[in-house]
């Protein structure tokens, strides 16, 4: 996960160590605002047990063992802003002083490492851990939260990698950086995250915050957690959803008349007979007055919002009925 | 004072001493303390830092100056002839600064390796379209290294190379203790490089208590154990490191207070630039101007 020196262009380390700058300035202020003067030392140990965490080994089916980076444990027991500058402190110093990773790549390597995995898995394990749960739930939440985390850090580091063969090639068009495009480079960072090093990330951090729960050690050990995070998960779902837009196409089992002629060669006589029968307020999710992709897109989205709305209200009008 | 300096012969890991939990569900223990031992023989033993050098003799704040100028260059140059300036210089300076050839091939090796492995198919016309140098036959299938193929590929070792080299160096020839006085003098923020001292003097501390854990769960360990109990041992034994590394922050915090430690850290006043400070960082800055055009 560590990218050396000699990978990525200096434009974009450039652009981690400018998008970095502001992220460390505010961790330290909310760290030192959250942990008055406590942060410090906070910080350094949480550093010092993320560089100790690389180094143990976890013993995994078929006799081998693989390590952790530690990231999402030191998010959930810290938060994610102290996790975020204890694992930058702890790339610099790999960095520096250790050689592991490059001193140009530390913008980078933080955004991959300290950054993302702290975020996202401090928030996948809330997510999923919100309300009052018990200790099976906890678990599992710090288990997909070690899982989601590193593999959105590695889909960062191929990215990042991939990129490169577009932006920083040389006159003749030949890269001079990471030389594989995208196409490679995300699958040769995921597959291995996502079939090994995953379950190891995963397998690891549900471990740790099991026993951190027995202990009562950190933030894991608090009881309760808000019902935000449901809502929050459900309103990116949401926002999500126009995505639908970018795919071609039809929906499995979606298929007009001429679609099912194509496949199977007829058209059964009940699909025939009651076809078009009922065209909606919105066919297709479009109206006759919208042009274009974008207006198409557009209309689309109306609908759904819509939608939504119109089974919100009928949710609510019948759970006022319900309750009389 | 006569300075004491361990012999080599009692840096070098000897042979298996404690034949217990190896292999099987223990193998994890015998790689655990492989892991440590290891970051503490490449930590503890100073090797050229301490020996009289050129780079040496270099005021912190301008070697590592100068160090990261030639990083920059490296990463900056699109022309081989440039990273192979780097990796003269390279050279030259280790020979003038008492570091042994081995020493640095020691620390370029691994990602040299690492970035040549992945290299490979970058030669390969499937890769890299473009005139066919040779052919090779795997299996039936045929393969052809292409010359604009084997030019990226050998570019990318090379500056991985010449990159990893240069940071090899740094770290070969500066004391721990005057790479943070160096980061001070740079005027790094104080808040980071004593976070950052606190992180490296705490490291072996909590390595310590992880060290003692594992030798002492390999030393009671004759028969396999259950996978379940070995992983929920390693669990059980990472938290614990936690609960350690909060409870000594604790600690830290009050002993902080109660000394009247003010954030900041204090090492020993670095001497001021001299000539050669001043001609090593011109240096430096000339390659790194020069890589600026190619």
């Amino acid at each position: 996960m560590h990218i050396p020196d000699g990978y990525l262009s200096p434009k974009t380390c450039a652009v981690f160590f400018a998008g970095m700058l502001p992220v460390w300035y505010f961790a330290s202020k909310r760290v030192e605002s959250e942990l008055k003067l406590k942060n410090l030392p906070l910080l350094a140990l949480g550093a010092a047990f993320t560089f100790v965490i690389m180094m143990f080994n976890i013993p995994i089916p078929g006799g081998s063992s693989g390590h952790m980076v530690g990231s999402v444990v030191v998010s959930i027991a810290l938060g994610p802003w102290a996790g975020v500058i204890a694992l930058s402190l702890a790339l610099v110093l790999q960095a520096f002083l250790f050689g592991d990773g490059g001193v140009l790549a530390i913008g980078a390597n933080s955004f991959n490492m300290a950054f993302i995995m702290s975020f996202a898995g401090y928030y996948s394990f809330k997510m999923i851990s919100f309300g009052t749960p018990g200790r099976a739930r906890k678990i599992a939440a710090a288990a997909v939260a070690g899982y989601v985390a590193v593999n959105l850090a590695a889909l960062a580091v191929g990215i990042e990698l991939g990129i490169q063969t577009v932006i920083s090639a040389g006159a003749d068009g030949r890269p001079l950086y990471a030389p594989y495009p995208l196409s490679i480079s995300i699958p040769a960072m995921m597959v291995p995250h996502a079939l090994f090093l995953g379950p190891v990330e995963a397998l690891g951090t549900a471990l740790v915050v099991s026993y951190m729960e027995k202990a009562a050690v950190g933030g894991a050990a608090k009881a309760k957690t808000g019902a935000r995070p449901l809502w929050t998960t459900l309103v990116i779902l949401a926002a999500l959803t126009p995505l639908g837009l970018l795919a071609v196409g039809t929906p499995w089992g979606e298929w007009g008349r001429d679609e099912l002629l194509g496949m199977i060669g007829y058209v059964p006589s009940g699909m025939a007979s009651y076809e078009g029968a009922w065209k909606g307020a919105l066919p297709g999710y479009g109206h006759p007055s919208a042009e274009g992709r974008i207006g198409s897109a557009i209309i689309y989205i109306v609908s759904a919002v819509v939608g939504s709305l119109v089974a919100v209200c009928a949710i609510y009008l019948w759970g006022r009925r319900w309750r009389k | 004072m006569a300075e004491v300096r361990l012999p080599d012969w009692l840096k070098e890991p000897r042979g298996e001493l404690c034949p217990a939990g190896k292999g099987g569900t223990h193998g994890f223990l015998d790689k655990t303390l492989m892991n440590i031992s290891a970051f503490m023989r490449a930590t503890l033993s100073s090797g050229a830092a301490d020996r009289p050098g050129a780079l040496q003799s270099l005021s912190p704040k301008a070697r590592i100056a100068g160090f990261l100028f030639l990083i920059l260059a490296g990463s900056l140059t699109g022309s081989a002839f440039m990273l192979i300036g780097a990796l003269v210089i390279t050279a030259v300076a280790m020979s003038l600064s008492n570091v042994s050839a081995a020493s640095l091939a020691k620390r370029v090796a691994p990602p040299l390796f690492f970035t040549s492995v992945i290299a490979i198919p970058v030669f390969f016309e499937f890769i890299t379209p473009g005139a066919p140098v040779f052919g090779v036959s795997i299996g039936g299938l045929s393969l052809s290294v292409t010359r604009e193929g084997a030019e990226t590929g050998l570019f990318l070792i090379l500056r991985v190379g010449v990159m990893v080299a240069l940071s090899s160096l740094l770290l070969l020839t500066t004391r721990q203790a005057d790479f943070f006085s160096g980061l001070k003098e740079l005027k790094v923020p104080h808040l980071f490089v004593t976070a950052l001292y606190m992180t490296f003097r705490y490291i072996f501390v909590l390595l310590k208590t992880a060290e003692d854990a594992v030798l002492a769960r390999k030393s009671r360990t004759i028969a396999t154990v259950k996978l379940s109990e070995a992983q929920g041992w390693a669990g059980s034994r990472m938290a614990l490191i936690l609960k350690r590394s909060i409870s000594y922050a604790e600690e830290v915090n009050m002993a902080m207070i109660s000394r009247g430690f003010d954030g900041r850290l204090r090492t020993l006043r670095a001497p001021g630039m001299e000539g050669r400070d001043y001609i090593w960082i011109f240096l430096t800055l000339f390659f790194l101007f020069l890589s600026f055009g190619v």
